[in-house]
Parts: structure tokens; sequence; C-alpha cells
């Protein structure tokens, strides 16, 4: 039971030399195992940190992104409106504009139809009347009538101004034109003889003159001097009055 | 025959260095210890097992202990103080096994560890402060107080030493008694008391140690201290 100086030396060596074999055999190779372990886990923690800074800063990029879309969206959906309205504007004057148009072309083509009616009528009228007076005037035509007309147009071609007499003469030079005549009637020796001396008086020479029968003239004559026709007949006077009523 | 057993005796002598069974017990918690930590220090993985989890949380411990009260010194005192403690508790606990006897319940052995307590003090008072300012503690605050130091430095390194000797000898001595008086069953509660005991006893040790070598780090003022160990 006593103090041993050889068991407290050989104690304190043990001792000493424990401490080194702990140390160096436990110590240490835990030690570099929790470092390695903590260097791993701060280094996962710091890779979760920058992902998770990743991640936020993504996320913010995102948000940012998305907050631009929302007024990029907000803009075009604006300017769409805006350019519906100016379109349905655009669209509903062009609309108008062919309304009016449509309606300005119905009222004209409403209106010529009425003009187009109102003329048909009227020619249909004219001619009826015109076909009324010459079924009458058939009725009522005779030599007599033709007669009269016949001293109306010696009378008239006696009073003819002189720009017609000048140019009816070009049609009788040189005794080539003829004088055609047709008449409702025959006409009658002197009758012929009272309208070649008229028309001689007229022309300053007497032409040749073809008499020939036209019962469509209804009563009276139609004179082809050259160009030109001079008609003293009721057929032709109906014909003036229905084209002078149009 | 049976004092023989409870007190140390000699077991052999080589020359004049007389060999006792506590030394060899010694011998023996230490190579088991050694290939303990070479067995573990061999099959230390990323994704610790049962064992190198007990081994790590042990030193994960030891480590919030030191650091508790040297949180600036912690990896020059830990080997030393982490050996003390896991020497202590094998030490105090091989006593149980059957045929063998702790080592601390030999005068010899106890004195080795407080004396070797009392060496690393200075040493680690004078590696960490300098010679100079180490010894100049001893004349703080006046130089008329250095015998008592001296003789409070010899007095803590006894005091260690015969309290864990009369603890763990009063074991070893209560634990024989009860097995004389009461058979084998009876002194089972007391050989837990034993183990709790022989715990605490190396948990005091050890703390005790860390704290006189805190003390001996810190005596100066505490912010040139941390100061220096800082740097």
């Amino acid at each position: 039971m006593g103090f041993d100086w050889s068991t407290f030396l050989l104690e304190l060596v043990n001792f000493l030399i424990l401490v080194w074999i702990l140390k160096r055999f436990f110590y240490a190779p835990v030690r570099r195992v929790l470092e390695e372990r903590q260097a791993r886990a701060t280094a996962v923690l710091g890779e979760a940190s920058a992902r998770r800074a990743e991640a936020e800063q993504l996320r913010d990029a995102y948000e940012a992104r998305q907050a631009s879309w929302e007024q990029e969206r907000g803009r075009a959906r604006a300017d769409l409106e805006q350019e519906l309205t100016a379109e349905r504007g655009r669209r509903l004057e062009a609309l108008n504009q062919e309304l009016a148009r449509e309606t300005e072309k119905v009222r004209v083509l409403a209106a010529r139809a009425h003009e187009e009616a109102r003329r048909h009528d009227q020619e249909t009228a004219l001619a009826q009347a015109a076909g009324f007076a010459a079924r009458l005037l058939e009725r009522v035509a005779d030599r007599d009538l033709e007669a009269r007309l016949l001293n109306l147009v010696i009378e008239d071609l006696a009073r003819l101004p002189d720009a017609d007499r000048a140019a009816l003469a070009p049609a009788v030079q040189d005794g080539v034109g003829a004088v055609r005549v047709q008449s409702a009637y025959v006409m009658s020796d002197v009758q012929r003889q009272a309208l070649e001396s008229a028309l001689r008086g007229l022309l300053g020479q007497l032409p040749r003159c073809d008499f020939n029968e036209e019962p469509a003239l209804i009563a009276g004559l139609r004179i082809d001097v050259g160009p030109l026709v001079m008609r003293a007949n009721l057929r032709d006077e109906l014909r003036f009055f229905a084209e002078a009523a149009r | 025959m049976e004092q023989e057993q409870i007190f140390a005796h000699a077991l052999f002598q080589v020359g004049p260095v007389v060999i006792r069974d506590t030394v060899v017990t010694t011998w023996v918690v230490m190579l088991g210890l050694w290939l303990g930590a070479w067995l573990l220090g061999r099959r230390l993985r990323a994704e610790p097992g049962l064992v190198q989890t007990a081994a790590e949380g042990g030193v994960v411990a030891i480590e919030d202990a030191v650091r508790q009260v040297l949180p600036h010194q912690m990896d020059r005192v830990l080997p030393f103080v982490m050996t003390l403690w896991i020497f202590l508790v094998v030490a105090n606990l091989v006593g149980l096994v059957p045929g063998l006897h702790s080592p601390t319940r030999d005068p010899s052995a106890t004195a080795a560890l407080a004396v070797a307590v009392f060496l690393s003090v200075h040493w680690f008072g004078i590696r960490i402060q300098g010679l100079r300012a180490y010894l100049a503690h001893y004349l703080a605050p006046t130089p008329i107080l250095l015998p008592f130091h001296i003789i409070g430095e010899i007095t803590r390194t006894l005091a260690l030493a015969v309290r864990l000797f009369g603890n763990m000898m009063s074991l070893e001595l209560v634990a024989l008694l009860l097995v004389w008086v009461a058979g084998l069953l009876v002194p089972i509660p007391i050989l837990m008391l034993h183990v709790v005991e022989a715990l605490v006893q190396a948990y005091i040790f050890g703390m005790l140690a860390l704290i006189y070598i805190a003390s001996a780090i810190q005596t100066r003022a505490t912010a040139p201290a941390q100061a220096s160990d800082s740097g």
C-alpha cells in the first residue's frame, strides 16, 4: 500500500505515452472525420445557400420578368383596344360612308327608275296619243287636207330663208340631183305643177322630180332634196310632237 | 492473500525497478485503449456506425467542456485533459473486472497523475504566457503571497492524489467487505455505486486539472491574455 517510486515514475511515463497514443490514434482521426463532416456540411450548406440565393435571384428575375410581361401585356392590350377602337371607328365611318353611298345610289337609282318609268309612261302615253291621233287623223284625213298641206308647203318654200336656199343649191347643181316627193294620196297634175313651180322659184332651176305615193304619211308631203328632207305630213308631224314632248 | 489483492503489490522486478500490479494493469488499459483507438481509426467512415457515433459524441462532449473553460486554448489542452478523463474512467472501472484492480487505488499511481497535472499546469502556463509572465503571477498581487502560492500548488496537487486514491481505495474496500459479509448478489447495487463513483471521481479529477490549467493560463489580466491567445 505504500508509496513506490518505481510505480510513480512508470505511471507518469505511462500517462505521457498514453497522451501521445490517444492523441495520435484516437483524437486526431476522430477530429479529422468531424472536421471533414463539418466541412462537407458547411459545403452543403454553402451550396444550399448558393442555390437558395440563385433560386431567389431566379425568382426575383422571374417576378420582374412576369411584371414586365404584365406591363407589356397591359400595354399591348391597351394598344390593341385603342387599335380596335380606331379600326371600329374607321370601319364604322367607312360603313356609314358606304351606307350613304348605297343610300344615295339607291336614291339615284330609284329616282332614275322613277324618271325612267315616268319617261316610259310618257313615251307610252305619247305613243298611244300619237297612235290615237294617227288613227283619228287617218279617219279624218282626205285629199282636201293634203291639198291644204301642199299649199302650206308652197307658201313655206316661198318664205324659206336665204341660208336654207344656199344649202339646197348644191343638191340640185348641174341637174345631177333629183327631188323625191312622197304623198299620202296621188297628186294631181295641177298639184305637181304648182309644187314644181315653187321648187323652181326656190332653186332657180327645175330639178328632176320623182313623185311617189306613201299612205303611211296619212296626209301631206315628204320632200327629199339632196341631204335635206322637208316634212309636211301628219305622220311626221305626229312624230315631231311626240319627240318634242320628250 | 486478500490484503495482497486489495492493495498494490509487486509482481516482479527488473533490476532496481519493481513492477507492481498497478503498472501491469495500467499497461493493459493502455494496450486496450490503443487497440480500441487503432481499430476505431481504421473504420472511421463519413456515415458513422454505433461505435463511431459514441466515440465522436465523447470527443465532442469533452471538447465542449474544455471550450467552456478555455475557449481560446482548447486545441492545446484538449489532448491532455481528454486522456486524463478517458484513462481515469477506464482505470476506475477496470476494478469491476474480476481478477483486476483499479490502478487508481495505488497512491503511487494517483500521485503520478497529480504530478502530471502539476507539471502540465506549469507547462501550459509557460508555453502560453511566457516564463516571466507566468512566474510573475506568483508575485501578484504582492510578493508576500509567494509562499502561499507555492503551498497552494503543493497542497492542491496532493489533494488531487489523495482524493482520488482515498475514494477508489474506499470503494474497493467496501465492495470487498460486502462480498465477504453478504455473498455475491447483494453487492450488485454497491457495484453500481462503484460505477457512479468511478465516473464522478474521473470527472472531478479531470475538471480540477482543467481548472488548474485554466487558472495558470488566465492569471494575468483577462484582456491581454485573450489578446495574446487570439494572436
